[in-house]
């Protein structure tokens, strides 16, 4: 189902650190390397820089990942072009009796060990369905959790990305979520899926026969992937957006994060290849035909250029979107691919710029809300600079998700109000 | 709000252009006004929905005022464009206009004028009342204008420049005459005699006569000004003994019929209650007002009608009031009903309910307060129309509470999930 990319040329590895940026020591220029081999000493709190391939390595060198944030990187030049296919070692592992294996021997007092060999393996995540993964298991050191969520909605049905993984990697998925409830103690594990996913459902629900892991269907609209509006739908409690959903007494993650953490649990895999899925929308229609749509996994590093080029998607013109088409999260194709950076892509065609109209008060905007605030009063607070304005209107419960932007008949940037607000204040 | 300046033009070529960029940094605070993904819905979308609810009681208007009314409407829609075309260009208020919105709101205001204004006599004198016309226009814009579009205060436009016109030119604004049914549209509503005759109890849509020679007919009391004069206990000169309740309604009012379909004088838009209610109807069917703003304004009217002080006779020394007047024995369930149905029927309140009430400016954003807001508009509209003014109580109800509107939102807005 996930069409693998194989790695050449050159590769910018991501190291999955935030600023300050700490002192690096990479391996060698010149030195070569097998896939999944450490580029760099570990760094602690980070995942592990590895080989998404056999290369050469090169300098350090700054990337994007697909969250649009900068990060350094270390040059590989790919010399050999592993796929992936599963190696004969994972094959031959009955990841259903390892799975029990792990859970008959889980304590909470290992969670610290885990959270070591997630980071050892190159696993972490920190988008907008997914919330930082190891900060959340960090979290967990210290707060107590009761509930596990695996996200598995998908933004819209264009790309079936989550959903896909979730029903591809079922045994995985599931080994994470119970992993995770059994050291974290937490007494709900659930997966979250489309109420139309009944194919997904019953390959989860197989694959949690023995543990208690359920599956929850939803009647997804969008932005209900969103870890505020989840946890609220689910779980009735409230989450700050910007915040860890361990704050809410739960751990959200999503069938992309959970698959691989699920198969460094299951097979000892390192996270070297990233899941990530790509919808042509430059067509006429809403949902674009199958063929338009592309579920790749390719290596870490891989421009998007690359990856675009590779599965004859790169026909200009377009403009690239993560997340979600209506974040306006608009990224360069040379963003690289990451494990934990934003896994769905979204090409459209170029729109003219539009010059906003005067606001009419429509109020479309604030019950299209799913939060509840009032964009536009928000708007008008960030014309004017009043933060105190702002958040009596409700610009730190706002979750990002572009719904505002998109229903306004005065086509006004409501989104880009709040994100300079915000911006203004850090 | 002021309207964002348009963003500065990308500075790369090929971005221009809408190719894909391969070395430029990423943008993901896109500048204002920039490319993005939208549902397609414009301000001219929204507005042409709202006229299409509109043209129900603009059609009944035509037809029973004729190409007078057609005057009116296309006088002050024309200034109302007119001065926005140029205001817009004046400093950063101006941008806040958009004239489709300010096209809906000058004939929503045109639908509130009565015909007669459409009168050419004495457009060569500046007293003459045609030229209230391109006043009202103009002085919509500039309420507008004030109001920043409308979208910073809860201050209706069309209402606060009624009011101020009504103000100031209060007698013209009472309408006398209206087409007869053979004289429809192409009639013109000036041409009637100059007394009405004796009082029919005969629907004017069904069986009465055409007085001979004139497109018109004549009322000399429409039935909002005899309402009123009944609820604040006046009486006519030629008026002796008691007039109660029951025959005030008989003798001194025309058939319920002539207030429900058409035949009673009175504003454009609001002659005929049914035309207005379909048009209401046909916007809530097309979801572009919430339904439950105006159904409450008339239930809340409709019992604040019931239960309010009013005359149940008006004696040689004065008139007897009597809360809910219906439990009365000489006025009983049937004639209170219909006194409450005269006056719903009578006033503007269901074109207030309807079309001006629902709008964006003045009615709350949260659900609850809405209901609020609407019990409460359709209990002071009641009142104030009862005590005040028929022809303009529901008006000056929607401007109070409609200021109310931002300070009660302050304490009831909806407490955001997260």
């Amino acid at each position: 189902m996930f069409r693998p990319v194989p790695a050449k040329g050159l590769l910018k590895v991501p190291i999955a650190v935030t600023a300050p940026f700490p002192s690096l020591e990479p391996k060698s220029t010149g030195t070569n390397v097998r896939q999944a081999e450490l580029l760099l000493s570990s760094l602690p709190s980070a995942p592990a820089t590895l080989a998404p391939a056999g290369g050469t390595v090169g300098v350090i060198t700054a990337a994007t990942l697909t969250t649009g944030r900068e990060t350094p990187a270390i040059q590989l030049t790919a010399t050999s072009s592993e796929s992936d296919v599963p190696s004969s070692a994972t094959t031959s592992i009955d990841g259903p009796s390892r799975l029990k294996d792990h859970l008959r021997d889980a304590k909470p007092a290992d969670i610290g060990r885990y959270i070591d060999a997630f980071q050892a393996a190159g696993v972490w995540a920190d988008r907008w369905t997914s919330p930082d993964l190891l900060g959340q298991l960090h979290q967990c050191l210290k707060r107590p959790v009761d509930t596990i969520l695996c996200n598995a909605l998908d933004f819209d049905a264009a790309l079936p990305l989550q959903r896909s993984v979730a029903g591809a990697y079922a045994t995985e998925v599931v080994a994470a979520v119970a992993m995770l409830a059994a050291l974290t103690g937490a007494s709900r594990a659930a997966v979250v899926l489309d109420v139309t996913a009944n194919d997904v459902a019953k390959s989860i629900n197989r694959a949690a026969v023995e543990t208690d892991v359920s599956v929850i269907p939803l009647r997804h609209l969008y932005p209900q992937p969103n870890p505020t509006l989840l946890l609220h739908t689910v779980t009735k409690r409230q989450l700050r957006p910007g915040r860890l959903p361990t704050e809410a007494g739960a751990v959200v993650l999503d069938a992309v994060a959970a698959a691989a953490a699920g198969r460094c649990l299951l097979y000892g895999e390192p996270a070297v290849r990233a899941l990530i899925g790509i919808a042509d929308m430059r067509g006429q229609g809403a949902t674009p035909p199958n063929d338009q749509t592309r579920l790749l996994s390719v290596p870490v590093g891989m421009s998007l250029a690359d990856v675009l080029r590779s599965s004859g998607l790169d026909a200009s013109p377009f403009e690239l979107r993560a997340s979600s088409p209506f974040r306006e999260m608009r990224i360069s194709t040379d963003c690289v691919s990451s494990v934990g950076g934003e896994v769905a892509m979204y090409l459209v065609a170029p729109q003219p710029q539009v010059n906003p109209s005067p606001c009419i008060r429509c109020g479309w905007c604030a019950t299209g809300c799913p939060v509840r605030i009032h964009p536009a009063d928000i708007l008008q607070a960030a014309q004017t600079g009043d933060r105190l304005a702002a958040e009596r209107h409700g610009i730190d419960s706002c979750i990002d998700c572009g719904v505002c932007s998109y229903v306004c008949p005065s086509n006004l940037p409501l989104l880009a109000g709040v994100r300079s607000l915000r911006v203004v204040t850090n | 709000m002021t309207t964002p300046r348009p963003a500065a033009p990308p500075e790369d070529d090929a971005t221009r252009r809408g190719v894909a960029v391969e070395s430029s940094a990423p943008v993901l605070a896109p500048a204002v006004g920039s490319h993005r993904v939208h549902g397609g819905w414009t301000v001219d979308r929204y507005v042409a929905q709202h006229f299409q609810g509109a043209v129900f009681p603009l059609a009944a208007g035509l037809l029973l005022y004729g190409w007078r009314a057609l005057i009116v409407v296309a006088v002050v829609m024309t200034t109302a464009l007119g001065a926005t075309a140029i205001w817009r260009r004046i400093g950063r208020r101006g941008r806040d206009l958009s004239p489709p919105h300010t096209a809906w709101l000058a004939l929503l205001l045109s639908l509130m004028l009565p015909a007669h204004f459409g009168s050419l006599s004495g457009v060569t004198s500046p007293y003459g009342v045609f030229w209230l016309l391109p006043t009202a226009g103009l002085a919509l814009v500039i309420v507008l204008w004030l109001l920043r579009g409308a979208a910073g205060s809860a201050v209706h436009p069309v209402v606060a420049t009624f009011l101020l016109l009504a103000a100031a030119c209060q007698p013209l604004f009472i309408s006398h005459t209206i087409l007869h049914r053979d004289s429809l549209f192409i009639g013109d509503v000036l041409d009637a005699p100059a007394d009405d005759g004796a009082h029919t109890a005969t629907p004017w849509w069904s069986a009465r006569d055409q007085p001979s020679g004139v497109d018109a007919i004549y009322v000399a009391s429409p039935a909002s000004e005899s309402l009123l004069n009944y609820t604040l206990g006046r009486r006519e000169m030629s008026d002796r003994g008691t007039m109660p309740l029951t025959s005030f309604l008989r003798d001194r009012l025309p058939p319920l019929e002539d207030l429900i379909m058409a035949g009673n004088p009175g504003p454009i838009g609001t002659s005929s209650a049914i035309f207005v209610i379909v048009g209401g109807l046909f916007l809530m069917y097309r979801g572009s007002i919430d339904y439950r703003i105006p159904l409450l304004i008339v239930i809340a009217a409709f019992t604040a009608l019931v239960v309010l002080p009013v005359p149940v006779a008006i004696t040689d020394v004065g008139p007897r009031w009597s809360w809910l007047a219906l439990r009365e024995p000489s006025v009983g369930w049937a004639v209170g009903i219909t006194f409450v149905n005269y006056q719903l029927t009578a006033s503007p309140l269901l074109f207030m309910a309807f079309f001006l009430a629902t709008s964006p400016a003045v009615r709350p954003m949260s659900g609850g307060w809405r209901m609020v807001y609407a019990v409460v508009l359709g209990v002071l509209s009641a009142a104030l129309q009862l005590y005040v003014s028929t022809s303009w109580g529901p008006y000056v109800a929607l401007l109070i509470v409609g200021t109310l509107t931002p300070l009660a939102e302050r304490f009831t807005q909806a407490k955001p999930l997260a």
